[in-house]
């Protein structure tokens, strides 16, 4: 952006001031307001020499267009003021975008580049801010006002480190990491059975073998990979206004699906992404860094929408992941109804919620009722909590690491048990 | 929001020079020194407005109404009084440019300071004139006249300085 150069209340007021002075000095036969009047026309003499006449331009730019939670940088505006005294630049950062010190600096350099230290926040899709550059020339006698504006930007949900065991329900595909139920060449030990036609020479087990006096092959479970499909239900965000390094229900959910989806796609497996306010546009289930990529890309546009279209999420699961394992985030609170999970699950998906809502609670201003309220809410959470498990669906809170295991397992076994139609 | 020490000290110097506007004329009137410290305020608190030019008008009127249309103060006090004039301008002119919040380089206000150097000295040299030159009474014609050669003799001794300064920080 370029400005041209405008006079100032200073220039206005010197030369009125002067004039008058000296109008006086020989209307009123008075030399002392020669005097008075003699720096400020000397002033406007030597500022009046030369006129500022090149433009003012200044760009606002960024060294990273992509950051990380926390991660720091640098907003770098870059100032070209040939005719300047003095350069006085305010900078605003965009939204989730915090500044590291003053955000107005006022430099004397007519060429400058001024770093302003700035940290990401919060994940989000924004912009990089604006700047407006304030220029003087000739001892404040002229001014120049250019605003810059940056350019985009993406702050990445940092992930946390999380681990799970490798059991899933429904392991699918043909190679992976994880133990299917089915036999094949495995590597994790299913059993020892007799010998039958087709079965490899490798596989034959020669102690049991010689100690029953027949053949015996080791069995083992063939390794397959899965689908995971996490469904993020931003229906409701409880303490959204909080800007701290642990925000809101909705930040909690977007971080545990960034987890999640960080460590399945490492051991191979395939992930896809349902953002409840977005039924209709779902990410399918693929594998790869690549697609890591496209779901975190994903989640930095999920924002709360209590208002967005109830779609039912089972018929749309059904069509692209038919076998995958779905983990429900939700704050299971308000409009977050425990009834998709249920529908999820007698779509024939085994469903795990993961709860969100940790020790959260509203920021609004507290009101009379707003207690009270809370307390029902709450209350009305734990029977939902009880209606799941009564469907079989478990309800983990996220923790980060780990948090998933115990239920992964007792879900593997659950879907392993023989079933009575 | 942060404070800093330049931009606060820049605004002081412009109080202080208002101060002075106020304090410097004989016999001040009430009105007129309540005036002009209303615009020497108003100059430090939004130098960006009209502050410094109702404070310039007040003092003025302030200054002869003070000694009446005849009487000239004497020159310490008006040469005083010509340097506090300049520099609540030029300060405030400066802190339009400077926000409280505002970090400052120390360049800033050396390079202002010494520009402002030239305008004072070749006042003084104009001053000088103005009391060694002796006084006669003239037509208005012959006062005007020496009116406009005060001005060119300020424009010429201006250039000089300002070129030789030129020259000076271009060789730096």
């Amino acid at each position: 952006m370029t400005a041209h150069w405008r006079p100032t209340r200073a220039l206005l007021s010197a030369t009125g001031g002067a004039a008058a002075l000296l109008w006086l000095a020989v209307a009123a036969h008075r030399p002392d307001l020669i005097v008075l009047a003699a720096p400020l026309v000397a002033g406007l003499v030597v500022n009046l020499a030369r006129t500022p006449s090149r433009r003012v331009s200044a760009s606002l730019g960024v060294d990273s267009s992509t950051l990380l939670e926390g991660q720091e940088t640098e907003l770098v505006l870059t100032v070209e003021a040939p005719d300047a005294d003095l350069v006085t630049s305010s900078v605003r950062p965009g939204s989730w975008l915090a500044l590291r010190g003053t955000g107005v600096r006022t430099t004397a350099a007519s060429t400058s580049v001024i770093g302003f230290p700035v940290h990401a926040v919060r994940w989000s899709r924004t912009r990089t801010g604006s700047a407006t550059v304030l220029v003087a020339a000739n001892q404040g006698l002229f001014r120049s006002e250019v605003t810059a504006s940056g350019t985009g930007l993406k702050i990445l949900p940092l992930h946390e480190r999380f681990g799970a065991v490798d059991a899933l329900p429904n392991a699918s595909g043909t190679v992976g990491a994880h133990r299917s139920r089915r036999p094949g060449d495995g590597t994790d030990l299913a059993g020892v059975r007799p010998f039958a036609p087709g079965d490899r020479l490798k596989r034959i087990n020669w102690p049991v073998s010689l100690r029953t006096g027949e053949l015996h092959v080791t069995a083992t479970v063939s390794d397959r990979d899965t689908v995971i499909m996490i469904v993020l239900d931003s229906s409701v965000d409880v303490s959204a206004a909080a800007v701290s390094p642990v925000g809101g229900s909705l930040d909690v959910a977007v971080h545990a699906a960034a987890s999640i989806a960080e460590h399945y796609l490492r051991t191979g497996d395939r992930v896809g992404l349902l953002d409840h306010a977005r039924a209709l546009r779902p990410i399918r289930p693929a594998a790869g860094r690549a697609h890591l990529d496209r779901i975190i890309d994903r989640l930095l546009d999920v924002t709360p929408r209590p208002g967005a279209d109830d779609a039912g999420m089972a018929p749309i699961l059904r069509r692209i992941a038919p076998h995958a394992t779905v983990m429900l985030l939700s704050p299971l609170l308000g409009s977050a109804r425990p009834e998709r999970a249920v529908e999820i699950a007698q779509s024939g998906h085994s469903v795990l919620v993961v709860d969100t809502l940790g020790n959260q609670a509203p920021t609004d201003t507290p009101r009379e009722w707003t207690d009270l309220a809370w307390r029902l809410q709450l209350l009305q959470r734990r029977a939902d909590i009880d209606q799941l498990a009564a469907h079989g669906i478990p309800v983990v809170p996220w923790r980060g690491d780990g948090s998933l295991d115990e239920v992964l397992l007792a879900l593997s076994r659950a879907a392993a048990a023989p079933r009575l139609r | 929001m942060t404070v800093y020490r330049t931009a606060l000290l820049i605004r002081l110097v412009a109080l202080l020079a208002g101060v002075g506007l106020v304090l410097l004329p004989v016999h001040p009137s009430p009105p007129g020194a309540i005036i002009t410290g209303i615009g020497v305020l108003a100059a430090v608190l939004a130098p960006a407005q009209a502050g410094a030019m109702v404070a310039t008008a007040a003092f003025v009127i302030t200054w002869i109404a003070g000694t009446g249309l005849h009487t000239t103060p004497d020159l310490a006090r008006t040469v005083l009084a010509a340097v506090a004039l300049y520099v609540l301008h030029q300060s405030t002119a400066l802190a339009a440019f400077v926000p409280l919040g505002s970090a400052v380089d120390g360049a800033v206000v050396r390079r202002w300071a010494l520009r402002s150097r030239i305008p004072l000295a070749v006042a003084a040299l104009v001053i000088a004139v103005d009391e060694i030159v002796p006084r006669s009474d003239g037509s208005a014609l012959v006062e005007l006249v020496g009116l406009v050669g005060v001005l060119v003799v300020i424009g010429v001794a201006t250039r000089v300085v300002w070129t030789s300064s030129d020259k000076a920080n271009q060789l730096e």
